[in-house]
């Protein structure tokens, strides 16, 4: 990776691979597997986690811009300055805080004038948006680590696992920003899903697609329409389990399937997991520690089927 | 500022926006952002309701051959229509959330529970006063107090 010139220069000086964690609201209070898989993912990478203390929502790029871009705007700012003042880029888990920060980040780092007006109602609070750190996602530093730390500690490749990759949006796209991956053809995840974890990366139409949680404001049903294509995709090429890196996706998917079965009858029993409890499972991590107990639907008969259960 | 009419203005009526949406593909009949876009430049209308459904998943503004920013335009539309009052009920639960505590999901005792037979550390659910400071200088506040008082479910 390596940012430009200027983004190194600029950084505060901070011990290598320490981040400063930006948890959100939705992972920490819906998704807490995705935190505890993540950390100890982490953790074994040897990253350094500080957590960011008093952060507020991101706020996320859908609903509350959607409302009010001003106050998008300004609370990002706020977070990003929680940031600047531990010296350390941050890090984030949900792709929604991850397109959030990192373009109010870019926003305000190249308007003067948008910079000017945020910060005079940072200075209500005693705050400075300097521009001073970088925002990375989870995905970042997995391909920072997919050729060596992380394929070291797969102690149990997962042969054989037909696994739907979903990349999602926010981790993706606005790609002038976010700079990821390819937008349309992404490789990176179906990398480590092969790569590091050892399983096959099914090729299935609809895969670029949106999960619907988009729309589950505006119109339930619409939404759950998406999904429903999209996991009619998914079984069709035969697979196991859905894997991915949004909490907003791992709920669409998870509970969606739930009222998929009870509006149409269709029963998929796809379990989605989350990339990094895919890696836990090829490290010979505890299912239940990795929080595969709390999904609604069951990874049960999978664990089971694979030989994956211990 | 820029009229979104005049943002509209470079569409060329193409429908690599629409061919390309999710949410045209299951239901065209209900959303269909070519049309959103004739609408706004041909005639002169907001449509509001149609743009509270967009997935903001940013496929048509990655395709759009015209460069037209087709999903900042509908988040511009939710804005106006959020400070007309148009906005969904669920919507405004969201931005009661987010005023009340900085944050958009409340914590529950059984996500405190979870989290510790996790292993993870318990949220702090105190209110974030800054976040919620800032909320009122950028006049958050008075638009959600507004939509109240016209009566709004």
């Amino acid at each position: 990776m390596g940012g430009s010139m200027k983004e190194e220069n600029e950084k505060v000086q901070t011990a290598q691979n320490a981040y400063a964690l930006f948890l959100g609201c939705y992972i920490p209070t819906r998704v807490p597997s995705m935190e505890k898989s993540a950390r100890m993912i982490l953790n074994r990478l040897g990253a350094e986690l500080i957590d960011i203390e008093n952060a507020s929502c991101c706020p996320d790029p859908i609903v509350v811009k959607g409302i009010d871009y001003r106050a998008w705007l300004a609370l990002a700012a706020r977070n990003l300055c929680l940031a600047e003042e531990m010296g350390l880029d941050i890090l984030t888990l949900c792709s929604g805080c991850f397109e959030t920060l990192k373009t109010a980040n870019a926003i305000l780092r190249d308007s003067p004038k948008i910079k000017e007006e945020v910060n005079d109602l940072l200075a209500r609070i005693g705050k400075e948006f300097k521009g001073r750190v970088r925002v990375k996602s989870l995905l970042d530093v997995l391909r920072e680590e997919k050729d060596a730390g992380l394929r070291k500690m797969v102690e149990r490749p997962l042969t054989g696992l037909k696994v739907a990759v979903h990349y999602g949006c926010h981790l993706l796209r606005p790609s002038t920003i976010l700079n990821t991956d390819d937008p349309f053809n992404p490789t990176l995840l179906d990398e480590i899903v092969e790569g590091v974890v050892g399983a096959e990366s099914l090729r299935y139409r609809r895969k670029m697609w949106c999960c619907g949680a988009g729309a589950r404001l505006g119109d339930p049903e619409l939404s759950l329409e998406v999904a429903r294509e999209k996991l009619n995709h998914i079984s069709s090429a035969g697979a196991q389990c859905i894997a991915l890196l949004c909490p907003f996706c791992q709920m669409q998917f998870d509970m969606g399937q739930l009222m998929i079965k009870r509006k149409f009858r269709e029963d998929y029993g796809i379990p989605v997991l989350s990339i990094p409890q895919l890696i836990g499972l090829a490290m010979r991590v505890d299912p239940d520690q990795l929080g595969l107990n709390l999904h609604k639907v069951s990874a049960t008969p999978l664990l089971e089927a694979t030989g994956l259960e211990a | 500022m820029i009229s979104l009419r005049r943002k509209a203005l470079a569409c060329i009526q193409c429908g690599e926006c629409s061919g390309s949406c999710p949410l045209f593909i299951v239901a065209s009949e209900k959303y269909n952002p070519r049309r959103v876009l004739s609408r706004l430049v041909f005639d002169g209308d907001k449509p509001y309701d149609v743009a509270w459904l967009c997935l903001t998943c940013y496929e048509c503004f990655e395709r759009c051959p015209a460069n037209v920013s087709i999903t900042e335009l509908m988040l511009e539309l939710k804005n106006e229509a959020s400070r007309k009052g148009q906005i969904p009920s669920t919507a405004i639960e969201v931005a009661e959330k987010l005023l009340r505590a900085g944050k958009a999901v409340p914590v529950t005792k059984s996500i405190t529970r979870t989290r510790e037979e996790l292993g993870l550390k318990p949220i702090p659910d105190s209110p974030n006063q800054e976040a919620i400071e800032l909320l009122e200088r950028v006049g958050f506040r008075k638009m959600v107090n507004g939509w109240k008082h016209e009566g709004r479910k």
